[in-house]
């Protein structure tokens, strides 16, 4: 039995009053990737949960939009939808973090804080990197997605898509060396 | 490649192992869906108040008993039996759409009105204007 495209669910879905198993299909092959994009660019496990959840509910009622001639796979389409709702979710929680000043709004990292001591000083650096920065090196460096693809998730040129990544590793690169334990002493022989 | 940019591929591996361990929620899946039934449930509700309310249809449904209307026949009795009885002697049934329709009351005098209505054959072959309004008064031109 051949396992049925993306976009084969996808119409399937658009044809559904209400969601049925071409739904759930396609979030159990979509939903995780999808989170862990909105972990890492929002760095905020709260945002994340959020922003799948609205891109779930959008692939719901935009179905039909899907343009199957761009890709096989829907998860470029989906990556795009997370990307704006992080932002927008982002840009909501800022205001709300205006008022509510004295509580404070710290992200909530419990998902990337199961990540190793490894890992962590990683992780570190890659908070520290604008949202720009995360995206693309989410997208290319984690995900592995060619530059052409990452370039239609993003909606910028390749050559921008360039140029934010190689700057999102030098920042790392620097970031990680700063951080480094000083193990070598420098010998002077005079 | 140098030895600052290995470390940093060697990092971005590890990173993605155990990134890639992380999995959306659980309970993610049915928030979703609970999300959609309400959107649904939310739309189904609002779509009679959306449609807008004609102050026509106040003074049509009242006067309706008692004007008489140019368009054709006037049926009166049990709007809604008499409509189930009607469609069902009615076997064809068109798309639904807006007619102008020219319409007298006593108050009002005669004018003509956009009213969602079906087009239908009657048991001769011959089509008809099946006019519904809200208060399920019905005629047929």
């Amino acid at each position: 039995m051949t396992t049925p495209s993306d976009a084969t669910l996808l119409n399937a879905i658009a044809a559904e009053k209400s969601p049925g198993s071409a739904f759930s299909r396609l979030y159990a092959r979509h939903a995780d990737p999808v989170f862990r994009y909105g972990l890492v660019v929002s760095q905020c496990a709260a945002i994340a949960e959020d922003a799948t959840q609205d891109t779930f509910v959008q692939m719901f009622e935009r179905a039909s939009e899907y343009d199957a001639a761009r890709s096989e796979s829907a998860l470029g389409w989906l990556y795009g939808l997370l990307r704006n709702n992080v932002r927008k979710l982002i840009r909501e929680r800022a205001v709300e973090a205006q008022h509510i000043e004295a509580q404070g709004v710290a992200p909530s990292t419990e998902h990337l804080c199961q990540l190793s001591d490894d890992v962590m000083e990683l992780q570190s650096a890659i908070s520290l990197l604008n949202i720009e920065q995360r995206e693309v090196l989410f997208l290319i460096s984690l995900e592995g997605l060619d530059y052409a693809a990452a370039s239609n998730v993003l909606g910028i040129p390749i050559g921008t898509v360039r140029s934010r990544l190689s700057r999102a590793r030098h920042e790392l690169r620097a970031t990680i060396a700063k951080d480094e334990p000083v193990n070598k002493v420098e010998v002077s022989h005079g | 490649m140098d030895n600052n940019e290995a470390e940093l591929e060697t990092k971005l591996a590890a990173y993605r192992n155990e990134l890639n361990a992380i999995a959306a929620p659980a309970d993610l899946e049915d928030r979703v869906f609970l999300s959609i039934e309400q959107r649904l449930s939310a739309s189904a509700s609002a779509q009679p108040s959306e449609q807008p309310v004609d102050r026509f249809w106040l003074w049509a449904g009242c006067a309706a008993s008692i004007a008489a209307v140019s368009i054709g026949l006037l049926l009166t009795g049990d709007a809604e039996e008499n409509v189930i009885r009607q469609q069902a002697d009615l076997p064809t049934v068109n798309t639904i759409t807006s007619y102008p329709v020219r319409v007298h009351s006593l108050s009002h005098g005669a004018q003509w009105r956009y009213v969602q209505s079906q087009t239908v054959k009657d048991q001769r072959g011959i089509t008809r204007l099946l006019v519904v309004n809200p208060q399920g008064d019905f005629y047929v031109q």
